[in-house]
């Protein structure tokens, strides 16, 4: 055994590998960067090319870009916030403001060593859990993952600022969004007004971008301002990016349990990296000592979901290495250029080809600290934007974003609809309605109904008997009832 | 005299007609290989990048852009299950014959039972050729105490796990529970993809599903076929049953025709309704090479996929087939698929 | 303010009847969690709206109504911009049309030179070579070229 994983490790250190490596981390980190296009997309364009391409290396350059496709998406969402990809949504919450504040440099540091740590820790778990996955895959069945949902649902009235009864409407309205389209389950077409594009709902970049992103151009377009207010100090780039490393230092116990929840949803396939940084967000909101400063630049809101979305890289990876069972849609792509390469994974594959798969181990370690690395270097650099007029700014990064928007599916509908749907987000935003609740509810909506569907003619009324169901209710209550009860208490004492 | 002339004349035009006739389509052959030449060809496939559909395509297009002497781009276009682009192929057009498509699996049924967002009519596109059809199985999980559909038939309420009712494997599924008789099955639909289906079947949480006797076949499979939804036995399972093999009453036989029949046309090559006869027939010729092209074949087999193709007159000819059932039969389609079992 | 809210509230309204109105024609597995999500949402919608329009008017609303105006009228310009973009890369295509609306926008903003040139410089090359040739994405080419194919 030991013979494979020093075979499979040193494979990293020959020459083609390394260069493959930096071009690919490059490549994953500027797709990363670019709203629309993420690592997955990386690894589909690249797939074609790695026919007849030695295993080893065409491995290790998809495995790369993807991994740290996140990373890159974390700047973005921090300078500008765009999210570079849909797992980067819930970083712009707390890290748009703290840039405004002239924090960018501690934002930047924070989300980047947050990642690269996630990612590091996250791998390492991928490592020691491979013995046990085919149980805890086994023991996720539809009702598990159903309450795994329900509990991110729970969030919604948690991650907004204002009044929870606007939050709850808020999160009514994604989740209303998310039922646009076909119905697997019953055949009918709803909402989709006879259109085709509509058919298969709103898609989740439109969705983001629209929520996010564009508002605060149309923000920008309007005020003319920079970014950053003139007359804020803007800290000295490297030392306020120095703070802002060791700020996962300080959280370091916040950032080990978001990684954990990054790498457990990870894991379970079908419901999606996107979940887990917002569970990894509400999470640490309700935890947090001052919930109330979530999303006016609390750095735990940037340390949580930042954590959370390289963590559930290493997790999707368990049960795709390990079953052959693709534990996120970038993993199916992964899987995909594994068949092209004549392999296939699973228990076998495991055994025969021990040393790749410790290979592509070396590589997302490596790579998630390379890409972390690059992007603090460029950072200051990058920082300068924010201090660009917004008139100058806002018409470029508007073409991005719509560029983004389309190239998701090849698709200027997705523009249209983007650019409609970001009126809704403006008014949101202005009316202090919480997008974060819209954008939860709409990235759940569809899993819950789906799940709770199946579930509920898979088992019968009583599906969420199960044992690891319960203890995920349990959880949900204690994290909802926490701060309340805590603070019930705090006041009869005083 | 005259009527030797006029005979001789008539041979002549005869036979002038018979040559240039000959040599036009000759010339219309070459004007079609020159027409690709050095041009771009787009092919769509209507699914998300990475997916069987998108590899297969993937595969075959260098190979393709080898004969045509030209540059194949492969487009992905994903939404609906594949009827997003099919129905803007069919919406506008392209007759240029520079865009080509790969048609999902059962289209023409889809068609054929109306689902809900059809817009186009299949027979009007142009089918090149079809590359191969998904061997269809009754699949129970490989740990599960099923060994023949016999067992399926003592449960009280066996379940079916599928994902769209208008997937490509969904009216399948349907119709091995109508096939088998199982009248209380319930159907568990909503799971997101193939992958998810064969772990529901592994769990236990679903008792069968139907899909491709690929899954069955590949390494530390999760699932065991039972029953094969075809016509013929598969080599790979000699002592599998087929559904034609079972028993069924005639009303549940044609429409089981139906199903067959509406698979046929599998996986294929179209282009958009409107293109010319000439280049199509070239087209059709070109694929030909393509599919029995030694480092495609090599490909397809490295990737664990499939290569059986039928000729593209004879995928059009099972698609206008499927989609020409009587009102009457359509109806009966309807009302199992969507009510039966919900 | 408040009144802005209260317009909101109410389209909100409208938006979830046309919504119940819709999912009554589904079937019924289909349309539970719509209608579910339609009536809780429309609940709160109410009481949100017997709330704002309980609450006080905001005091400011009459002070800065000059400052109102002013952003009213930026919010209506940027609007019109918006429409812009959409339109010109409708009419002529992404690689075309984006470069050509930054280059508007700048212009009529009085950006100096450099910008004006430089930036929809960028976005062409970025559309055009890195997305249209690099990564194969087929760049829609715009009402106005379709006509000449």
């Amino acid at each position: 055994m030991t013979d494979s994983i020093i075979q499979g490790l040193s494979v990293l250190f020959q020459p083609a590998i390394m260069v493959g490596m930096f071009f690919a981390i490059l490549g994953g980190l500027i797709f990363g960067l670019l709203p629309g296009l993420s690592g997955l997309t990386f690894m589909a364009i690249f797939i074609p090319f790695t026919w007849g391409m030695d295993p080893f290396l065409a491995m290790t350059i998809l495995v790369a870009a993807y991994a740290v496709s996140c990373t890159g998406g974390s700047v973005t969402a921090v300078l500008v916030n765009v999210p570079g990809t849909p797992a980067n949504a819930a970083t712009v919450l707390d890290g748009f403001p703290l840039t405004q504040q002239g924090h960018a440099g501690r934002a930047l540091g924070a989300a980047l060593f947050a990642s690269a740590s996630g990612g590091v820790l996250g791998t390492l778990v991928l490592a020691l859990l491979i013995p046990a996955v085919t149980p805890i895959v086994m023991a996720f069945g539809s009702p598990e993952s159903f309450f795994l949902i329900f509990m991110g649902l729970s969030f919604i009235a948690v991650v907004g600022q204002e009044s929870k009864l606007k939050g709850s409407i808020s999160g009514l309205l994604g989740l209303l969004v998310a039922f646009i389209g076909y119905h697997d389950g019953t055949g009918v077409a709803r909402f989709t007004f006879g259109t085709s594009f509509l058919l298969d709902g709103v898609k989740i970049v439109p969705c983001a971008l629209a929520v996010f992103a564009v508002p605060e151009m149309i923000n920008l377009l309007i005020t003319g301002r920079t970014i950053v207010e003139e007359r804020t100090v803007v800290q000295a780039p490297f030392a306020d990016i120095w703070e802002g490393m060791k700020d996962v230092y300080r959280h370091w116990w916040l950032h080990l349990r978001a990684t954990a929840l990054g790498v457990f949803v990870g894991i379970v396939p079908g419901v999606g990296g996107d979940v887990a940084v917002w569970v990894a967000y509400g999470h640490a909101k309700t935890t947090a000592k001052h919930p109330e400063t979530f999303g006016f630049g609390n750095i735990e809101g940037v340390i949580a979901p930042e954590s959370a979305n390289n963590g559930k890289e290493g997790g999707a990876m368990l049960p795709t290495l390990a079953l052959g069972i693709p534990g996120s849609a970038g993993m199916a792509v992964l899987l995909g250029a594994f068949l092209i390469q004549g392999l296939q994974p699973g228990p076998t594959f495991l055994v025969e080809h021990m040393d790749m798969a410790w290979t592509i181990i070396g590589v997302l370690v490596v790579a998630n600290i390379v890409g972390a690395a690059i992007c603090l270097v460029i950072a200051p650099q990058l920082i300068k934007v924010t201090r660009m007029r917004g008139q100058l700014l806002a018409p470029f990064l508007l073409c991005i974003i719509a560029l983004g928007a389309y190239s998701y599916r090849n698709s200027l509908d997705d523009v249209f609809l983007m650019l409609v749907l970001s009126f809704l987000g403006w008014t949101m935003r202005q009316l202090g309605y919480s997008r974060p609740g819209f954008f939860l509810g709409y990235v759940l909506g569809g899993l819950a109904e789906r799940y709770f569907g199946i579930s509920a003619l898979a088992h019968g009324w009583k599906f969420f008997l199960t044992p690891i169901s319960l203890v995920i209710i349990a959880i949900t209550i204690f994290s909802i009832s926490f701060q309340p009860i805590a603070d019930y208490l705090k006041r009869r004492k005083a | 005299m005259k009527i030797k002339q006029s005979w001789k004349s008539c041979l002549l035009i005869a036979l002038g007609a018979i040559f240039f006739l000959g040599a036009s389509s000759a010339s219309a052959a070459q004007d079609a290989a020159a027409f690709y030449r050095g041009k771009t060809v787009r092919l769509v496939v209507p699914f998300t990048p990475g997916g069987g559909t998108d590899l297969h395509a993937r595969l075959l297009a260098p190979v393709l852009a080898k004969y045509l002497k030209s540059t194949v781009v492969v487009i992905n276009k994903p939404g609906g299950g594949g009827l997003v682009a099919m129905n803007d192929l069919y919406d506008a057009p392209r007759t240029d014959g520079l865009t080509l498509a790969v048609s999902p699996e059962g289209l023409p049924f889809a068609q054929a039972i109306k689902a809900s967002g059809v817009r186009f009519d299949a027979r009007k596109f142009g089918w090149i050729i079809s590359l191969y059809k998904d061997y269809r199985c009754v699949l129970v999980g490989v740990d599960s105490p099923y060994k023949s559909v016999e067992d399926l038939r003592k449960l009280k309420q066996p379940k079916a796990a599928i994902t769209a009712v208008t997937s490509p494997a969904g009216p399948t599924t349907i119709f091995a529970i109508e096939a088998l008789g199982l009248n209380n099955a319930k159907i568990v639909a909503g799971y997101p993809g193939s992958t998810e289906l064969l772990l529901a079947v592994k769990r236990q949480e679903a008792d069968f599903t139907v899909m491709t006797k690929s899954h069955a076949l590949r390494k530390d499979a999760l699932v065991r076929p039972l029953l094969a939804m075809e016509e013929k036995r598969t080599p790979d399972y000699p002592n599998m049953p087929t559904v034609t093999e079972l028993g069924m009453n005639p009303e549940t036989k044609k429409m089981m025709e139906i199903i067959l029949m509406g698979q046929t046309s599998g996986r294929a090559i179209v282009t958009p309704p409107g293109v010319a006869k000439e280049k199509i027939a070239f087209l059709r010729k070109v694929l030909e090479s393509v599919v029995n092209d030694q480092d495609y074949l090599k490909k397809v087999e490295k990737a664990g996929f499939f290569s059986e193709p039928l000729s593209g007159e004879k995928t059009a000819a099972s698609v206008e087939k499927a989609v020409n059932i009587t009102p009457a039969e359509g109806k009966r389609l309807q009302q199992i698929l969507f009510e039966k079992y919900f | 303010m408040r009144k802005k809210n209260i317009y909101f509230l109410l389209l909100l309204l409208v938006v979830l009847i046309t919504g119940l109105v819709l999912s009554l024609d589904f079937r019924p597995r289909a349309r539970l969690f719509p209608m579910i999500v339609i009536l809780s949402c429309g609940v709160l919608v109410l009481i949100e709206l017997l709330r704002t329009w309980r609450s006080a008017p905001h005091p400011e609303g009459e002070e800065n109504a000059e400052a109102e105006q002013e952003k009213r009228r930026r919010f209506f310009i940027t609007t019109g911009w918006l429409v812009g973009f959409a339109l010109t890369i409708w009419f002529f295509g992404l690689a075309a049309g984006m470069p050509l609306f930054i280059l508007a926008y700048l212009k009529t903003h009085g950006e100096s030179w450099l910008w004006t040139i430089v930036l929809p410089v960028a976005m062409f090359v970025l559309v055009y070579f890195g997305f249209g040739i690099l990564l194969e994405t087929p760049l829609y080419e715009g009402w106005l070229f379709l006509q000449y194919q």
